[in-house]
């Protein structure tokens, strides 16, 4: 069985409360094809937004978001959306909200048995891959750092020989930023940058910049038809992941041919897949090759213990997309 | 699970002694754990108190009555004759690993030995305790050696008294063996 993710954007607390206990309800039914859990607005399936609101505004019309992933407004009698999506009749009831997740099932089969969608490589000009390259490249001189200012309201101090960064506000601010908006890198020498405060190992912040740069494409030195395996798992106990995370690099533990192998052995869309396979690779966690021995994207097959993991994963309390 | 009646489920956590297989699992488990503790009558391998001489048990109520059981095994050689015998029927083996030790990767080789038929099938993952003090081997350096094994299973730096360290932990043990299964399927 396929999963496929519900988020939420700009949604009162109450709707959201909601709106969880009627997926509880829904995802205990046998009504749908897929099984739906509750993920992050970036890389979801489905996003229920409220109908205003600058931040929805901007999200509904961010180019870097999927071309595949469904909006829904929830509307009351008297709102109008300025904006093109799905509606969802406020409040939200069980019936008309399994009517909208079958309807995107719908539409996502359609998109699976057309034509193959394009992996979009990220812009090279960009100035979030650009902030890539630079954590990638560790010959970028001896006594180098850089102040990265635009990445949160404090300066980020980057010292890529080091293997190094320094970062004030919280990481997880950083998850947040508009991979379109100007970032400024600005070199500094060596002693400015142990003058700035607490130094914490690179690959948290390669790490979250590689998923943030999943928004706008695979980072461009990787290719899409590459075979990759993880040379390690990600450093999970160090870095902010969902269980998504945890899933795709399961499906990594074998070697993939190409980016559509990647998405079918893990069963997870591919905004997530790119931005797992961006992060991974700027830590050095993934090996990519052009050509290789590599497990045949196949169509994914439920084993028989599935239904088993998932009860375990509820009585543990393991949440479908945790931190 | 079938709709026969209740079924039990078996998850192991190995080790060598003082690894943490005790903590793990109480961190995790939803009953009083049950130990089989007695005197530490070798404090030259590790000092502590007492040791787990039995098993130590732990489980987790699932719906419809069925248990999750965890099983840790007791972490002196000289009991390995029971390793087998608790593996028996278990869905996958967390090992645990002390950086502390002599020869920590060592230690990982004698398990993977004893537990082979779940290293093959992707039904092992490594957790490897203490790194924060012992920094060496680090986890790349186990890395070559389960390469050198060919073998590619998840090695995590984790702290067993955190319960949401277990807890990926065990979610990745439960990947790992959904993509066993549905590439076998």
């Amino acid at each position: 069985m396929r999963e496929l993710y519900i988020s939420h954007l700009g949604l009162p607390a109450a709707d959201v409360k909601r709106l969880k206990a009627v997926m509880v309800a829904i995802v205990s039914g046998n009504d749908l094809q897929a099984r739906w859990c509750m993920g992050d607005a970036a890389t979801a399936d489905l996003v229920l937004v409220s109908p205003d609101g600058e931040l929805v505004r901007q999200f509904v019309a961010d180019p870097a978001r999927g071309p595949n992933q469904v909006i829904a407004a929830l509307v009351g009698e008297s709102d109008s959306v300025s904006f093109e999506s799905e509606k969802i009749a406020w409040p939200i009831r069980l019936g008309g909200l399994l009517e909208l997740l079958q309807r995107v099932e719908l539409r996502i089969r359609k998109v699976g048995t057309g034509s193959t969608p394009e992996i979009p490589p990220a812009p090279a000009d960009n100035k979030l891959v650009q902030l890539a390259k630079l954590l990638r490249d560790e010959d970028c001189g001896d006594n180098l750092a850089w102040r990265v200012s635009g990445l949160s309201d404090r300066p980020v101090y980057v010292a890529p020989h080091q293997q190094t960064f320094i970062c004030e506000d919280s990481l997880l601010s950083l998850l947040q930023f508009d991979p379109h908006a100007a970032i400024e890198l600005v070199p500094i020498t060596d002693a400015q940058f142990r003058a700035q405060g607490q130094r914490k190992p690179i690959r948290m912040l390669q790490w979250l910049i590689g998923l943030r740069s999943g928004r706008v494409g695979l980072l461009p030195w990787i290719k899409a038809d590459s075979t990759f395996r993880l040379r390690q798992f990600p450093e999970f106990p160090l870095l902010h992941h969902t269980s998504e995370h945890r899933r795709i690099a399961a499906a990594l533990s074998r070697p993939r041919s190409g980016i559509r192998a990647i998405v079918a052995a893990s069963e997870r869309n591919s905004s997530a897949v790119i931005a797992f396979v961006n992060a991974a690779s700027l830590c050095g966690y993934l090996k990519i090759t052009d050509a290789g021995a590599a497990v045949a994207a196949k169509t994914p097959s439920a084993g028989p213990r599935r239904a088993l993991f998932q009860v375990f994963r509820r009585a543990l309390g393991i949440a479908s997309n945790d931190a | 699970m079938t709709p026969e009646g209740p079924q039990e489920h078996k998850i192991l956590f190995t080790g060598t002694m003082g690894a943490g297989k005790t903590t793990a699992i109480a961190a995790v488990s939803g009953i009083k754990m049950v130990k089989t503790e007695a005197a530490n009558t070798d404090r030259g391998a590790f000092n502590k108190a007492t040791t787990t001489v039995g098993f130590d048990y732990g489980e987790v109520g699932l719906a419809g009555g069925h248990v999750l059981r965890l099983y840790g095994t007791p972490g002196q050689e000289r009991f390995s004759f029971l390793w087998k015998i608790v593996a028996r029927g278990a869905i996958g083996v967390i090992i645990l690993v002390d950086n502390s030790r002599p020869d920590p990767v060592a230690d990982l080789g004698l398990y993977l030995d004893n537990f082979k038929k779940f290293a093959e099938i992707g039904g092992v993952v490594i957790a490897v305790g203490r790194t924060e003090s012992h920094p060496k081997p680090s986890i790349e350096d186990y890395y070559q050696f389960l390469a050198g094994r060919d073998l590619m299973l998840p090695v995590f730096a984790v702290d067993v008294r955190k319960s949401e360290n277990v807890l990926m932990v065990l979610d990745v043990l439960f990947n790992m063996l959904e993509i066993s299964d549905a590439e076998s399927a």
